[in-house]
């Protein structure tokens, strides 16, 4: 090899030393520490005296997701794998309530982690992570969402009671909400203090949960956004079939149809039309407002089934005042 | 009395795949982490082609076992100038690996006995 040629062989390494340097990052700091500087040099070995270099960085990218995600689980105190994942089961619930956004079916919220956080060591799984945390996890998880829903339902009751209509109505969702964010800021500090990570393993255990949320998110929005649609499909009780609707009805059922919303808002908000519709297709029942954004596919993805669930359960109050129609 | 009475080799049988290709390595006497990776590879045919984060993260959990311990470091006259960890088996890794070594012959061992001839043909 002539020197030139060895000249560029030489930067070209180091500059992709430089890269698996920087990746490196992604391991715990005390691993860094103690092996950083021999992983780099393992891995200029490989570049320098290799004879098969065909697909070495998909090997090594394989390599620095899988090991370092083990040593970052590993960083975590004893039982705090464990512990995380009840944390998360907890998140994600928490999540689904809050993008469910109907605080009536928070007592089914309740139910599903209380289920599988004591079905855990009754089935002995236990034995797959720590015992002890799993202990621990659970009495507070689930101590955590009684007190959630007690917190809940008790002032929204009695404001309830005591306001009644439309300002009773806001005045729970607000405090609904804030009690819920509340809480769960509680649960996860709570949850940080139990696991006490290690001095300096402060910021990797971040990391670690930052890495994780997201797909809590995504399982919360799935959970909150199947159960709320299939809240909104029960409707209420009563004829809502097209064959007897009214023309106001009718329009609005069409507005739906043709995904435009504003239309079905003015619509439900001006006239009676009735803001359930029975569609002569799928099996359940579906609100106009629902339908329009999905038939028009509005952008913000969150909004069927948060706010607006709730904005139009007050329509729905509202055109039942109106119009003199009870239920049956 | 050391660490290594304390122990009884069959309390870490048997080894992960990683802990057991990096034993096996270290068998044929002192390494550092590229060379363990290329007798890994060599041992195993090319099937496993361990990479440095599945390496050093085998190795930290061997020390903190006692199976392996660190050497001085030192240059590796076979590559080039740099200084690199070298790792060997401690008394108690020896055990460990003569015992993981016995428990795979006895397995093959087994298997050819019993094994269909089909197989066994396939084997040979």
């Amino acid at each position: 090899m002539t020197l030139a040629a060895r000249r560029t062989t030489d930067s070209r390494t180091e500059r992709s030393v430089a890269r698996y340097r920087r990746l490196l990052v992604l391991y715990p700091k005390a691993f860094r520490e103690e092996f950083g500087e021999d992983l780099e040099q393992a891995y200029r070995d490989m570049l320098v005296f290799s004879a098969d270099q065909r697909g070495l960085w998909s090997r090594i990218t394989t390599d620095l997701v899988g090991s370092a995600a083990r040593e970052r689980a590993r960083s975590l105190k004893p039982g705090g794998p464990a512990l995380a994942a009840v944390l998360l089961v907890t998140l994600a619930v928490l999540g689904a309530v809050l993008i469910g956004g109907t605080p009536g079916i928070i007592p089914g919220f309740l139910l599903l982690p209380a289920v599988v956080l004591v079905g855990l060591p009754i089935f002995g799984l236990t034995r797959f992570a720590r015992a002890w945390a799993i202990r621990r996890a659970t009495g507070g998880s689930i101590a955590g969402q009684l007190a959630l829903g007690v917190a809940c339902f008790v002032p929204a009751a009695v404001l309830l009671a005591v306001f009644g209509g439309e300002a009773g109505y806001f005045v729970f969702l607000a405090v609904s909400v804030s009690l819920i964010l509340t809480a769960s800021c509680g649960i996860l500090w709570a949850g940080y203090r139990l696991l006490r990570p290690e001095s300096g393993q402060h910021r990797p255990w971040l990391r670690t949960s930052l890495v994780l949320i997201p797909s809590v998110a995504v399982l919360a929005f799935i959970i909150g956004a199947s159960l709320n649609s299939y809240i909104n499909s029960l409707g209420p009780p009563g004829d809502h079939s097209v064959e007897n609707a009214s023309a106001d009805t009718q329009a609005l059922w069409q507005a739906a149809f043709d995904g435009d919303l504003s239309e079905v808002e003015r619509l439900t908000v001006e006239t009676c039309a009735d803001p359930w519709v029975k569609f002569p297709i799928g099996n359940g029942r579906h609100n106009a407002k629902g339908m329009a954004e999905t038939r028009g596919m509005t952008t913000d993805v969150v909004a069927p089934f948060g706010a607006i669930a709730d904005i139009l359960g007050h329509y729905q109050n509202d055109w039942y005042d109106r119009c003199g129609r009870t239920d049956e | 009395m050391t660490d290594d009475d304390r122990h009884d080799p069959s309390e870490f049988v048997p080894l992960p795949p990683a802990a057991l290709h990096i034993v096996l390595a270290l068998n044929r006497g002192e390494r550092h982490g590229y060379a363990i990776m290329s007798d890994v590879e060599r041992l195993s045919d090319g099937v496993i082609k361990m990479g440095p984060g599945t390496l050093y993260g085998t190795i930290k959990k061997l020390l903190a076992q006692g199976l392996i311990e660190q050497c001085e470091s030192r240059s590796d006259p076979e590559l080039d100038d740099q200084r690199r960890k070298y790792y060997r088996l401690t008394g108690l890794g020896e055990a460990v690996s003569a015992a993981e070594i016995q428990r795979l012959a006895n397995l093959v061992e087994r298997t050819r006995r019993t094994a269909p001839p089909r197989i066994l043909g396939e084997l040979a």
